[in-house]
């Protein structure tokens, strides 16, 4: 410690014994700085990004129907493409449990997966039960919304897509 | 002739003469650009750390990233694409709302005129049309990428929990946005989205009415889905992302603790050793 009035010099306070501590050994870190590498590489990814976007705007025109009229109901009423999944589960089950129930539970397990997930390590074969799981459910989910997507017609019957595609983005 | 050496030298050394001879570095040392820009160039490691610390922009970012990070594999950027794509929707929404009125029919009428009369009207909805179903399916696209690389575990199972929250909102944004051109596909998907709201358990009808402001879509609907669409949505978006991105850098990037693990798996115990500290 230093001494106050001479901060040159050290007094000694007291000697205590050596402790033993385990201590990981630590790997130098294998770092970089994130100018430029990490910038760069996100300028790129950002410009690509934009370009593709500019890409289709110039290609395709957003869609522009009729104005809004409630007295004339389109020969098939699609919900946006990431609803198409529960419009098609809709025609199934019971409004309460396509509608509610399905997104809700949907909603619920995503929320509570990281705190219901009980197994260590983070690789696919460490947490198989899960992931087999999560896949079907995801799986059930891109089907469903690519049938109610693309599948379906006037009355919300079956047409192959590529007979009549039912699609507006 | 002696006497013009120093005079000649005075004016190339006058503020001005270097202003037009030199702008880059006059500019540099003016004391804008030095009240503004703190830290040294960014070419020696001091220089860089130092450009981290003292640009608002770049805090988010570490100082260093593992190098693990820099492979696109790491992540496939879908995180990083999705805010950039937010970004081009925060600015091509902003330009679309001088010509928009969240009024029936004048809406309508807006969107044929913002096609026809307006410079660049209907490239920039077009941009605006695109980059929301875009991100929409980044979005989703970011959720099972970090599910299947585990990357939801702790420390990150907030950040993950905030993650369904911009899910969540980012749906909410591309569907209160699907209404407001007021034409039959935007009405007829509106109505038949919402009739599920009716669904809901105990409030009924009611909470399909709370969120159209009347028995029907119509007038009160599309001016609350522009509130949502242009208030509310963005601002908890923003705010969403920010706390996102920084709980990235507090949690650290989950692509460096695998490496430790790989390498606590190589040698069947972690692998220590017995350090006298002195005290």
């Amino acid at each position: 410690m230093p001494d106050e009035r001479n901060p040159e010099r050290y007094r000694l306070l007291g000697v205590v014994p050596r402790e033993i501590e385990v201590r990981k050994k630590q790997e130098p870190e294998d770092t970089v700085f994130i100018w430029p590498h990490f910038l760069v590489r996100h300028a790129v990814v950002a410009g690509a990004t934009i370009a593709v976007v500019f890409l289709l705007a110039i290609t395709f025109n957003a869609p522009l129907k009729d104005m809004a009229n409630p007295n004339l109901t389109p020969p098939v009423a699609k919900a946006p493409w990431y609803f198409a999944g529960l419009q098609e589960l809709l025609s199934h089950v019971h409004p309460m449990v396509a509608g509610i129930l399905a997104p809700g539970a949907a909603v619920l397990f995503l929320s509570a997966l990281p705190f219901l997930d009980r197994t260590k390590g983070w690789r696919i074969r460490d947490r198989k039960m899960l992931v087999s799981v999560f896949t079907v459910l995801v799986l059930a989910g891109f089907v469903l919304t690519l049938i109610g997507a693309l599948f379906r017609g006037p009355e919300w019957t079956w047409v192959w897509p590529w007979k009549h595609l039912y699609l507006e983005l | 002739m002696a006497s013009r050496a120093p005079r000649g030298g005075r004016i190339r050394n006058s503020a001005l003469f270097q202003a037009v001879l030199t702008p880059r570095e006059r500019f540099r040392k003016s004391e804008l650009y030095g009240s503004a820009i703190r830290h040294p160039r960014p070419d020696t490691p001091r220089g860089r750390a130092m450009t981290s610390f003292h640009n608002f922009f770049l805090h988010v970012y570490p100082v260093k990233v593992p190098r693990k990070v820099l492979s696109w594999r790491s992540t496939l950027r879908l995180g990083f694409i999705a805010t950039v794509l937010y970004l081009v929707l925060f600015v091509s929404g902003l330009y679309l709302m001088f010509f928009y009125h969240p009024a029936v029919p004048q809406a309508y009428f807006d969107m044929h005129n913002l096609s026809t009369g307006v410079a660049f009207g209907q490239f920039v909805r077009n941009i605006h049309r695109w980059s929301a179903h875009l991100m929409v399916a980044v979005v989703i696209l970011h959720l099972l990428r970090v599910f299947y690389a585990g990357a939801y575990k702790a420390p990150r199972q907030f950040n993950w929990l905030i993650g369904v929250a911009l899910l969540l909102a980012t749906l909410g944004l591309s569907f209160t946005g699907y209404l407001l051109p007021w034409d039959q596909l935007a009405f007829w998907a509106i109505t038949v989205g919402t009739n599920i709201a009716g669904y809901v358990p105990i409030l009924g009808d009611h909470a399909r009415q709370i969120l159209l402001g009347g028995p029907d879509v119509g007038g009160n609907a599309l001016l609350r889905f522009y509130v949502l669409h242009i208030y509310l949505l963005p601002a908890l978006m923003v705010l969403l992302i920010c706390v996102h991105i920084w709980r990235v850098r507090k949690d650290g990037f989950a692509v460096a603790d695998r490496d430790e693990e790989v390498a606590a798996d190589a040698t069947a115990e972690p692998e220590t050793e017995e350090v006298p500290v002195d005290a």
